[in-house]
């Protein structure tokens, strides 16, 4: 079972004062939630990486953890965060290799990045996500994703500005 | 009890992050606001140090006008440097709707409401308009308004490191704006200058610029 909210809180608090022993049964709760987090949205080979990097995140940025507020939330930001900076440098950093891999190894990293990207742009409406692809991944200007897209540019703009609000939205349930 | 956990690539464990486990006071955003309030004071104290108050304000009997714009850019200042602090403690949008500091944007539509004045004051009486623009003087407005921005927005990004900003750009844009609206309100005990014309270009302008500074290097210094 995971703790509650009130427990992660009682955790916290006694670990911004330094207590190792409830700093200990703070982050295992913390790893087994975030497991239980992104179980749905990234790769099963991505996981492990992923929940050792917000462990990280979160061991570094205590302090910006408010103690009168729920710890959940600032969890999940924390997480969602790292996830998204990691489908970023993966996705950017690899994009050469990408094709390769997609053959060579589905479980790779740059692949699960790939997939966890193009699975979330999948639930928009096609013109939405043609042109996060070209100006937000691909870095096209504005203007070259217009006349790509035959969409004018401030509704190329409306529609970067849609897509990644509902994305949030996504990201968020 | 030992908490490991491997994977193919590293090892990793739970127990190295306890060793090194430190008491760390929360991250206070009244301490945040002490520094803004601060730095703000400062760059007013070096106005006048160096190019003195308005005449009606060392007169005890500021204009209106006076009144009206310190009161816009110290609101703006205040609203979006709420924002941008509280961006430092990251929570999920639902905790963020629920705690208020979404509402800067409702200070930054009132505060566009001198350059609406001005542009409206262009379409109706364009001599006027182009007589109050004063472009000699708007010189030293920047440059002295953007200055004391650049010193409170550093100071703002000095403090943001020690938090979690989730939102990159958002948090440098709402720096930039917040340290752009502090820094012209230190400038406008300067400032002798009441049309509309010259406050509904050149302040918004000002704050404009630090806002685009803000938004482009600001994101870059508080990643993590």
């Amino acid at each position: 079972m995971i703790a509650d909210d009130a427990t992660f809180r009682r955790l916290m608090r006694a670990s911004q004062q330094g207590d190792k022993q409830c700093y200990s049964v703070l982050l295992a709760e913390c790893d087994k939630w975030l497991r239980r987090y992104f179980a749905a949205k990234i790769a099963p080979a991505a996981l492990e990486d992923l929940v050792q990097e917000t462990l990280i995140s979160v061991h570094r940025k205590r302090a910006s953890y408010d103690p009168e507020r729920a710890f959940l939330p600032w969890l999940a930001a924390i997480g969602r965060y790292r996830w998204i900076d990691q489908l970023r440098k993966a996705y950017r950093n690899n994009e050469a290799e990408l094709d390769e891999n997609l053959v060579a190894d589905p479980q790779s990293e740059a692949v699960s990045a790939k997939i966890s990207i193009e699975s979330l742009l999948e639930k928009l409406p096609e013109k939405q996500a043609e042109v996060i692809r070209l100006v937000k991944i691909e870095g096209l200007s504005i203007a070259e994703a217009s006349a790509m897209t035959a969409q004018s540019e401030s509704l190329v703009k409306v529609n970067i500005h849609r897509g990644i609000k509902k994305l949030n939205t996504i990201v968020e349930e | 009890m030992t908490h490991n956990i491997n994977n193919s690539s590293n090892s990793f464990s739970i127990d190295a992050l306890v060793d090194d486990l430190q008491p760390v006071s929360p991250i206070s955003l009244n301490r945040g606001f002490a520094i803004i309030a601060v730095m703000t004071l400062a760059a007013l104290g070096t106005v006048y140090a160096t190019i003195d108050f308005r005449g009606d304000v060392m007169a005890g009997a500021p204009a209106p006008m006076f009144f009206l714009r310190l009161g816009m850019l110290l609101l703006l200042g205040t609203a979006t440097g709420i924002a941008a602090l509280s961006m430092g403690r990251p929570a999920i949008a639902t905790e963020k709707r629920q705690s208020g500091t979404i509402y800067w944007k409702w200070a930054v539509m009132a505060a566009l409401l001198f350059p609406v004045s001005a542009f409206v004051t262009l379409l109706v009486d364009t001599e006027l308009f182009m007589a109050d623009f004063h472009t000699v003087s708007s010189v030293k407005c920047l440059v002295t308004s953007v200055t004391a921005s650049l010193f409170i927005g550093g100071a703002m990004t000095l403090w943001m490191r020690r938090g979690a900003p989730t939102n990159l750009p958002l948090t440098g844009t709402l720096i930039g704006l917040s340290a752009g609206s502090f820094g012209a309100a230190a400038y406008s005990f300067h400032c002798p200058f009441n049309a509309v014309a010259y406050n509904g270009v050149w302040f918004p302008l000002a704050v404009g610029i630090s806002t685009f500074i803000g938004w482009l290097i600001i994101p870059r210094l508080i990643r993590w």
